[in-house]
């Protein structure tokens, strides 16, 4: 396993009450890479973000987040790690400015870099003059932003984002792909879920077809090509 | 790196709690201050009639086993069910200082429920440093024991052995919850060395204050011995106590929702609707709500026929049925706190109002506290001879009532 490689999963297993959800899930991300994970509600899409992240115990195989494991070492895994779930956590009695700034002392991270980068990122996400604002008080929309520079904070080389365009309007969507966009220039690997498959064919350059009772399809080169020329969520005819 | 950990998650707590109580919620109101002052008035009030009997080793017993019941119930929930506890994780602070922060966090729970039941000793102006002892024994040693159980059960959790079922898990039909049942039995560690510390206090004469140095040092090791527990458990334990919570599907022959069927056709038909779907979905997400009746009816119902004639049996099921209606109102309360979560747009889409919310959440929670009332007060006013039977059905009443509307409350705005 090399610490140079964002994300590593080998022969990944998941079942909930012994029915499989993800059946041997293989692939590795390098710097740079974005990866689509698509499929049908039900897939395992989630599930498997899960998995990566350490919120969900797999049954078999193996993770690795630049080397590490995230069941055994969750304090390293975490350093190379920047994660929006589907439904992001947020201190609801906090402020926005409050709750930023406690991921950029949990982060370790210096102070005024910190803060000097929230004031970039909500910029960008058209929160500028939000950090006085209830975390509770916030839209679902606003409330994704916060999430969003919560896991981009501390620029990790893996980014896994969940259904992260959910509620966003387009200014801020467009906002986060061009963040993106220059975090992969970085080095950054990126780990996208989405039900826009316009969206992801446009901007992955590889992805990971998961269907109820099926075995997951890797799409890289000119599979992937094909894919995002057409975007489906059936895997026949790639 | 763990104390700097440690020091940012206690300043956050402050920090969360300082603003909680600047902008309070209508959930918190509800939810936390109504039901702290209530019990504390109750405790005030009632408190110089029962005042618990701590002069012998035996009531220094019970009174410590009654002080363990806190932080045995809710440690598994506070180390391990924490809201924020994923996001911390994903932080990447160490789990050694989430494990102290949440011990501070039971600490102050189980502090807190010291202080209460010594408020009937300072309602009645009874001397206290006799109570204090026993109480503050048996509170340590229930918070480091508890601490210690949980996170031994997690850790062994942690490790499925494919195969292999402990002793614990016999009696368990589902192979799920056998799999969890060093989790189930946990918190009877801490009620057992509670009881175990408060009778060592208790039974010396007076209150000999240098007998607390042996809890304190128990407790001491007993707390730091499960650091390393926990922080090994955690990473695989915390996902599992996830999923864990997740209820299995209900049998394919357990009944639909049925409205308007017998008597309830009397009633008003949305309130109905309501109360039978809160009563399918509660029963589903805390099917212990139910469950718990049971024992407690068939064990007061055969001690109040057999021993009824005595005031400490009396005493004992008055108690065991207050703390099961208790357990009850907070399964009514929970399901409030779920709504909050996304499913209170249900209720606004059709239309539904507070009345009709009250009153149907209101039924169920008086229906699931008939399980334990009816059979209780039968053998309290027939079998045991006492006047006042009704009492139970009014007390189930009642609770149901003050839960309900901290449950609409605490669901917040439809």
């Amino acid at each position: 396993m090399n610490s140079q490689i964002p994300l590593e999963v080998i022969g990944l297993r998941k079942a909930y009450h012994r029915r499989p959800i993800l059946r041997d899930v293989s692939f590795r991300l390098n710097p740079g890479d974005a990866m689509a994970v698509v499929g049908p509600n039900g897939a395992g899409k989630s599930t498997l973000l899960g998995c990566l992240t350490g919120d969900r115990l797999p049954d078999g195989g193996e993770v690795r987040a630049c080397g590490h494991d995230p069941f055994e070492d969750p304090v390293s895994t975490a350093r190379c790690m920047g994660f929006v779930p589907e439904q992001p956590f947020l201190y609801g009695e906090l402020r926005v400015g409050e709750m930023l700034g406690f991921v950029v002392s949990a982060r370790g991270l210096d102070s005024d870099e910190g803060h000097a980068e929230i004031e970039r990122l909500l910029a960008l996400l058209g929160l500028a003059g939000a950090d006085s604002v209830l975390c509770r008080e916030l839209s679902q929309g606003m409330g994704r932003k916060v999430a969003i520079i919560s896991a981009l904070l501390h620029r990790p080389a893996l980014l896994v984002l969940d259904e992260v365009m959910n509620g966003l309007d387009l200014t801020s969507a467009e906002g986060l792909l061009e963040e993106l966009t220059t975090r992969r220039a970085e080095g950054a690997a990126v780990m996208l879920s989405s039900h826009d498959l316009e969206l992801l064919g446009r901007w992955c350059n590889r992805g990971l077809l998961l269907a109820p009772v099926r075995d997951p399809r890797l799409l890289t080169g000119r599979d992937w090509q094909r894919w995002s020329e057409q975007p489906t969520l059936a895997a026949e005819g790639i | 790196m763990v104390v700097r950990a440690l020091r940012l998650l206690l300043r956050n707590d402050i920090l969360r709690l300082r603003a909680l109580l600047r902008h309070p919620t209508a959930g918190s109101v509800l939810g936390i201050a109504f039901p702290a002052l209530l019990i504390i008035a109750l405790l005030w009030a009632i408190g110089p009639a029962a005042l618990p009997d701590v002069s012998d080793a035996r009531g220094a017993v019970g009174f410590g086993m009654l002080l363990a019941a806190v932080p045995a119930l809710f440690s598994y929930t506070i180390l391990f069910r924490g809201s924020d506890a994923p996001f911390i994780r994903r932080l990447g602070l160490p789990g050694r200082a989430l494990y102290w922060e949440r011990s501070c966090r039971l600490g102050a729970l189980s502090g807190a429920a010291t202080a209460a039941l010594l408020l009937p000793f300072l309602a009645a102006s009874s001397p206290l440093a006799r109570p204090l002892l026993v109480a503050l024994s048996a509170s340590t040693v229930a918070w480091a024991t508890s601490l210690l159980a949980l996170s031994g059960a997690a850790r062994s959790l942690g490790r499925p052995r494919q195969g292999r079922r402990g002793v614990l898990s016999m009696g368990f039909r589902d192979p799920e919850l056998a799999a969890a049942a060093p989790l189930v039995y946990a918190p009877v560690l801490p009620l057992l060395a509670a009881a175990v510390a408060a009778g060592f206090v208790g039974a010396a004469p007076g209150a000999q204050w240098t007998r607390l140095a042996l809890p304190l040092a128990i407790s001491v090791l007993s707390a730091a011995a499960a650091t390393r527990l926990y922080e090994a458990a955690l990473p695989r334990f915390a996902p599992r106590a996830l999923e864990m919570a997740f209820a299995p599907p209900p049998p394919a022959d357990k009944g639909d929702l049925a409205v308007g069927r017998g008597l309830t056709a009397l009633l008003p038909r949305r309130a109905v609707a309501v109360w039978a779907r809160d009563a399918a979905v509660g029963g589903r997400r805390f099917p212990w709500a139910a469950r718990l009746a049971w024992p407690i009816a068939l064990i007061g119902f055969f001690a109040l026929a057999r021993w009824g004639a005595d005031p400490a049996t009396r005493t004992w099921v008055l108690a065991a049925g207050a703390l099961a209606l208790v357990a009850q109102g907070g399964a009514v309360v929970a399901l409030g706190q779920m709504e909050r979560q996304g499913p209170r747009w249900v209720d606004r889409a059709l239309g539904l109002g507070w009345g009709s919310r009250l009153t149907g959440r209101w039924l169920w929670g008086w229906g699931l506290s008939l399980w334990i009332g009816v059979p209780i007060a039968v053998a309290w006013s027939w079998l045991a001879g006492a006047a006042n039977g009704w009492a139970w059905l009014v007390a189930g009443a009642v609770t149901a009532g003050i839960a309900s509307g901290v449950s609409v409350g605490v669901a917040g705005r439809i």
